[in-house]
């Protein structure tokens, strides 16, 4: 099977040893052999050209200025190379030789295409090769945000958050960017990406406007952490009956909140199922609703509340399940976008399951809440019926107290008069059916310091102050900064600019902040640097919280490589387990399967408008897929469950708009059985199903290329030039399967679409969002799906189930292409030929132990490639 | 109409006033001024992101050269048919559908830049180098409901866009004297940061290895070169903006409005001199035209009727601004050459993807003004082996601007049968 490239292949061939070991000497002789089959294969070419090419092309005529006769085999030589390329171009395209001259037979083609792509594809690779170092790098725009809130300690500050989603937003679908947050990266240049990898020493690029930027970022930022301002209150803020004095303008819930009934009831789940619309039944106190709680910091949120019953007679009016657990949640949204109101940065913290017996519950979190952010309380899976008034319950089960309602065209005033009598003879009677009942609600700062840590460590505490104490102040600061203990000659630099702006008439904080700022823009802030060889445990600490964290090392690391101690192994695989145990490491969680399935696409090719935008979809499906992979690094799960597992993770806006499940409710996303037609895995869900479509069409040539890319590890070639893209008919009742077929009558089309389209048409029966679909909806009616494919070596599927079951028989080839991947990502570099060694030991290693995705990241940690530059 | 009061002369009736300083006083502009070479070029480059309808906008076979009949699309550029030239058969030579799209400018695929010594820096970044700060803003890239993807630097930055009314603000509101102080000190506080930064990053390069030194040079470019541009912005914070009686456009009144009022900005960018490197992409806004769905829906039109008219009142509607543009340019005396606005300004109409269905084969480019000697559908050949680069028109645009130089990006020479006086 020709799945490995054939630069692999060839190292197998020649030292099939154990690569760890010998890698050095394969190394060293895979580079001459490689040259040397150069040679071989582009020589075995010779005859052919001279055959059909060089009549034109040789020493009496240059049609088009090109000469064959004399072309070189050094593919390192950029114009030998493309003199190379283009002869495989014009074979592949039937374009050369011209139809009136003589015509070599289709094998004779194939053999000399598959002998000079071979070398190209050598060549390509060995051009970005950087001989298995890592290029000194530059922080992307995520870990720069990342380190600038660890440096200046603005955890808990919205716009610095781990899963922010850091580019502009084109949340309309209009092409007009837009951003709702003070994120400082937010006008950054997008990273540059190869391979999926954004955080490539060698690709990614330094300009002056990003260096602009970067000043700019960090001049923000250091705003933030400064607090000149005058202590606070720390007091606990509590908040009792009514918590929310002005009560939503309809319904049940309105009438019921004029009552004083010594808690806020809450009677309607706060939006409708599945949708992100609707405000009723939200309880937060008005004053932190218009303002946020007004000081970023960790809180402790308390609260007191009961569920009252579950079990109740009232279910011709109200429908709900008496065996659904009553579910309270806590949510924070942001007073300064959308407030109350369901909006994008509202999201849930917590969700508790009530017992529905009327005991009273104290439930306390811990968080850190945003200046502007506040928290508030919903029912999660509470009935929902606008329509619902308190005369229509007092009508049927307190009668005693009915009467009839105001004439249809009675004044608005008399009708709410009315209501407002029937919802108090219902409370007064004793409201009997479902609710939860809120009895306070308190928030209290956990950290009492003043100012807090991230002012002082930038301008000192209130005793220090003297020129030594500037000194020390820059020392501290820079040694984090830089990832390693500042040197004299740096803190001179840094006091002297500072120093010259206080006798420019500056302020001491202003002076200090120009300081910082240019520590912050200085390269040694900016890039990571490693010298040759084995990494120092400097370098080793921030080579292992970039991998894990996106983010500098903490002081445990520090103090850590300080003594010494980090790489023992030991040591080194205790940091991991408490690394991965650690919030931050939610940036490796979300960050590596976006870039290694390239979930980064998702947003780039939206759907033109419908429930992807109004039920914000596009971070939905983000979270499912760190949910996934968040539990599979957690629990150490296989990574065969990558394919296919009997559970996946949904929330309720997925399952019910996508997966088209009515068995999950609330927002967080929990672990569920898997059921067709999705399945489990990450293969089928919504974020690839998207990522791998175009928002209009779904393409099994798309996703094909991305089960060979992301899953199996070995990407085709690329197409020839030349070649037009399908322009599809779609007057004519043709499946995307037909037009393929015509595609592939190419025979130049053929070679390659035999590989790719079979891991492709799978998945035909998931639309462009992942909904599952039965047939093709086209014009000239329906057409059935055929999800059947035939493999290249011969073997069949006939639907995605049964794709998923054979790409589990190439588990070990799964693996490896994880690893790669991985072992990517961590190192901040490519993977090359001779990296096969690294690689076979990790794979070989986890096969021994049958471990799973936590286990492979501890082996990424020790291997040689994560442990050198 | 001309009238003086104090030191400003004011263009009544063309909606322009210019400070008089700036025409002879200012010493950075001034000094690159007699520098450069006469004429004074501009250079705007209207774009789509989807490409066009090709059975309404490209003429059919048999018509070439002067008297070919104008396609469906291009009626509205008929008032102006001696004065563009429509090209047939140009292209970068790439596939990869929307990709295709930031290549516009340049023929130079962002991922294979590092190959080519300029890397993919487009033709409206060259000539903001070449401009310097001769004008207030090296260049302006403009979107309208759409993401503007063809300006890039020489190192590979996509240049962000904004929109009509930043655009407006930027070039004729004056700042509070506040916020140009504001601004005056941060350039200042940046420089003496430059100062620092640059003296470690020259210590940390000592102790790089070779191929660490060859990527960290970026870095010290990037120090050099906005020390460099915090030099020239430091003079016009304290020059003041031209004024103008033409009001603050309204924004978000459709594409087709928007877009109107982004060619009458244009013009007065280009009277003004405020910037001589426009680019400008345009979109689709749900509702426009009185239609529902995406511009990207559309271009999959699969030859649907619905969606193929949709697409053609989308393009027409470029189409129809691009005229306009001329119109404003044409009926404006140009303050610098002489004669009229238009003769000194090339117009490039495309797109870097050819089709809706991800085609980059055949691109479509108009070109209007510059001085170009105009008039003809110019079809270049359709054989693989013989095609002419794209890039060879973009070549000739820089040349004609005065750029002394004879090969941008993937160009093999200059486009033939474009001549310019």
């Amino acid at each position: 099977m020709a799945m490995w490239s054939s630069v692999f292949r060839l190292l197998v061939a020649r030292f099939s040893f154990n690569g760890l070991v010998f890698w050095g000497v394969i190394c060293g002789d895979a580079l001459s052999a490689q040259m040397l089959s150069a040679q071989t294969d582009l020589q075995a070419a010779r005859p052919f050209l001279q055959q059909y090419c060089v009549s034109c092309h040789g020493p009496v005529k240059q049609e088009n200025e090109l000469r064959f006769d004399d072309l070189g085999y050094d593919l390192s030589d950029p114009e030998c190379l493309e003199h190379w390329q283009a002869i495989v171009d014009q074979l592949n395209l039937g374009a050369m030789p011209p139809s009136e001259y003589r015509q070599p037979s289709e094998t004779q083609v194939v053999e000399v295409v598959q002998r000079i792509s071979r070398q190209l594809k050598l060549a390509y690779s060995q051009q970005r090769s950087t001989g298995g170092k890592t290029v000194v790098r530059r922080l992307n725009r995520y870990e720069l945000r990342s380190t600038l809130r660890d440096l200046l300690y603005l955890q808990g500050n919205a716009d610095y958050e781990a899963g922010l989603v850091t580019k502009l937003e084109d949340r309309n679908g209009n092409g007009r960017a837009q951003w709702n947050s003070e994120d400082p990266t937010r006008e950054f240049p997008a990273d540059e990406v190869i391979d999926g990898f954004d955080n490539i020493g060698g690709r990614l690029v330094m300009s002056d406007f990003l260096l602009k930027q970067v000043i700019a970022a960090a001049e923000s930022s250091l705003k933030l952490a400064t607090h000149a301002e005058t202590r606070p209150s720390f007091e606990a803020r509590r908040y009792t009956s009514p918590i929310r004095p002005d009560p939503p303008r309809s319904g049940l819930q309105m009438f019921a909140a004029t009552l004083s009934l010594g808690y806020d009831g809450i009677y309607q789940r706060y939006r409708e199922p599945g949708a992100s619309t609707g405000g009723i039944g939200r309880v937060a106190p008005n004053e932190l609703v218009r303002g946020g709680v007004g000081r970023t910091a960790q809180y402790k949120i308390t609260i007191e509340a009961s569920a009252h019953h579950q079990r109740h007679a009232w279910g011709d009016l109200i429908e709900r399940d008496p065996d659904e657990p009553m579910l309270l949640g806590l949510h924070i949204a942001d007073s300064k976008r959308g407030g109350l109101g369901e909006n994008p940065t509202s999201r849930q913290l917590m969700q508790w399951v009530l017992p529905g017996d009327g005991s009273e519950q104290t439930l306390t979190f811990e968080c850190w809440v945003d200046e502007t952010w506040f928290p508030w309380l919903g029912w999660e899976n509470g009935p929902y019926d606008r329509a619902l008034r308190p005369s229509m319950l007092v009508e049927q089960f307190v009668p005693d107290a009915y009467r009839s309602p105001p004439a249809k065209g009675a004044p608005q005033k008399e009708k709410q008069d009315y209501e407002r009598a029937m919802a108090a003879a219902l409370f007064a009677a004793g409201y009997k059916g479902p609710h939860l009942r809120i009895h306070s609600l308190t928030i209290e700062p956990i950290d009492k310091t003043w100012p807090p840590r991230g002012h002082v460590a930038l301008y000192g505490g209130e005793d220090e102050g003297g020129a030594s104490a500037m000194d020390d102040l820059i020392r501290r600061f820079i040694g984090r900064a830089f990832r390693r203990p500042a040197k004299s000659a740096e803190v001179q630099r840094y006091v002297q600019l500072i120093e010259s702006q206080m006798a420019a008439g500056a302020s001491r904080e202003d002076a200090l902040q120009v300081g910082y700022t240019a520590a912050l823009a200085s390269p040694n802030f900016y890039y990571l640097q490693e010298s040759e060889g084995r990494l120092s445990d400097y370098e080793l600490a921030s080579r292992l919280s970039y991998f894990l964290w996106s983010s500098m090392p903490d002081e445990e690391l520090f103090s850590l490589a300080a003594s010494g101690e980090l790489s023992d192994s030991n040591i080194l695989l205790t940091q991991v387990e408490r690394m991965l145990s650690h919030p931050n490491s939610a940036a490796f969680v979300r960050r590596f399967p976006q870039r290694w399935l390239r979930i980064d696409r998702l947003g780039t090719m939206p759907p033109p408008g419908g429930f992807y935008f109004h039920r914000e979809m596009e971070l939905e499906m983000r979270e499912q897929v760190d949910a996934f992979f968040s539990h599979l690094v957690h629990s150490n799960g296989p990574i065969r469950e990558i394919v296919e597992s009997d559970y996946t993770f949904l929330n309720e806006r997925v399952s019910q708009w996508i997966y088209k499940r009515d068995d999950v409710w609330g927002d967080r996303f929990r672990k569920v059985p898997a059921k067709p037609p999705h399945g489990g895995g990450m293969l089928t869900m919504p974020a690839v199903m998207t990522a791998t479509a175009n928002g209009v069409d779904t393409s099994p040539v798309a996703r094909g290329v991305w089960v060979l890319e992301s899953i199996l590890g070995t990407p085709p070639s690329p197409p020839p030039p030349d070649v037009e893209p399908l322009s599809p008919d779609l007057r004519d009742a043709k499946t995307i399967r037909e037009q393929l077929l015509a595609h592939r009558e190419q025979a130049a089309c053929n070679r390659c679409h035999l590989k790719i389209d079979p891991f492709g048409f799978p998945f035909e029966h998931f639309d462009e969002l992942g909904l599952y679909r039965e047939k093709y909806h086209i014009p000239g009616g329906q057409r059935p799906i055929d999800p059947s494919a035939r493999l290249a070596d011969g073997r069949e599927v006939s639907n995605v189930e049964e794709l998923k079951q054979l790409l589990l028989t190439r588990e070990d080839q799964i693996t490896r292409n994880l690893t790669e991947k991985m072992l990517t990502y961590a190192s901040g570099r490519l993977m090359e030929p001779l990296d096969r060694g690294s690689i076979d030991a990790i794979v070989e290693q986890l096969a021994e132990r049958s471990g799973g995705v936590r286990d492979l990241i501890k082996l990424v940690v020790q291997s040689d490639v994560f442990l050198t530059k | 109409m001309l009238e003086i009061l104090s030191r400003r002369t004011f263009l009544r009736g063309s909606g322009v006033v210019i400070a008089l300083p700036m025409l002879e006083a200012m010493t950075p502009r001034s000094k690159a001024a007699s520098a450069e070479s006469k004429p004074v070029k501009r250079f705007v480059c209207l774009s789509n992101n989807y490409g066009v309808y090709r059975e309404s906008f490209f003429p059919a076979a048999d018509q070439v050269g002067a008297d070919y009949e104008i396609p469906e699309t291009l009626q509205p550029l008929k008032r102006h048919r001696r004065d563009f030239t429509l090209f047939s058969n140009l292209d970068h030579g790439a596939t990869g559908g929307h990709k295709g799209v930031p290549v516009l400018l340049s023929g130079v695929r962002p991922h294979v830049a590092a190959g080519y010594p300029e890397g993919n820096v487009s033709v409206d970044q060259k000539i903001a180098e070449h401009v310097g700060a001769a004008t207030r803003f090296s260049s302006l890239t403009m979107k309208v409901n759409e993401a503007n993807l063809v300006s890039f630097t020489r190192t590979g930055v996509q240049v962000p866009a904004i929109d009509l009314r930043q655009a407006y603000r930027a070039m004729f509101i004056e700042d509070a004297p506040s916020a140009r102080a504001t601004a005056t000190a941060r350039l200042k506080r940046h420089h003496s940061i430059l100062d620092v930064v640059m003296d470690e990053a020259k210590s940390v390069q000592r102790g790089l290895g070779q191929q660490d030194q060859r990527k960290f040079a970026e870095y010290l470019d990037a120090v050099r070169s906005l020390e460099k541009k915090i030099q020239q912005q430091q003079p016009w914070l304290d020059r003041p903006k031209p004024q103008t009686d033409h009001a603050e456009p309204l924004q978000g009144k459709g594409t087709e409005a928007d877009l109107r009022s982004v060619m009458e900005l244009i013009a007065l960018a280009i009277q003004t001199d405020s910037t001589r490197a426009i680019t400008v992409a345009s979109g689709f806004r749900n509702g426009d035209f009185g239609l529902s769905g995406g511009y990207h829906g559309f271009s999959h039109h699969g030859q649907r009727e619905k969606e193929v008219n949709a697409l053609k009142l989308i393009e027409r509607n470029q189409i129809t601004q691009m005229a306009y543009l001329i119109d404003l340019l044409k009926t404006k005396e140009d303050p610098i050459n002489g004669g009229t606005l238009f003769d000194h300004t090339s117009i490039l109409f495309g797109s870097g993807m050819a089709t809706g269905e991800h085609s980059t084969k055949n691109l479509p480019l108009i070109l209007a003004g510059g001085g170009f000697s105009h008039g003809e559908h110019k079809v270049y050949p359709e054989q693989s082996n013989q095609r002419v680069p794209a890039a060879n028109l973009l070549l000739s645009i820089l040349q004609n601007h005065g750029l002394e130089i004879d090969r941008f990006g993937t160009s093999n020479g200059t486009l033939t049968g474009l001549d310019w006086s």
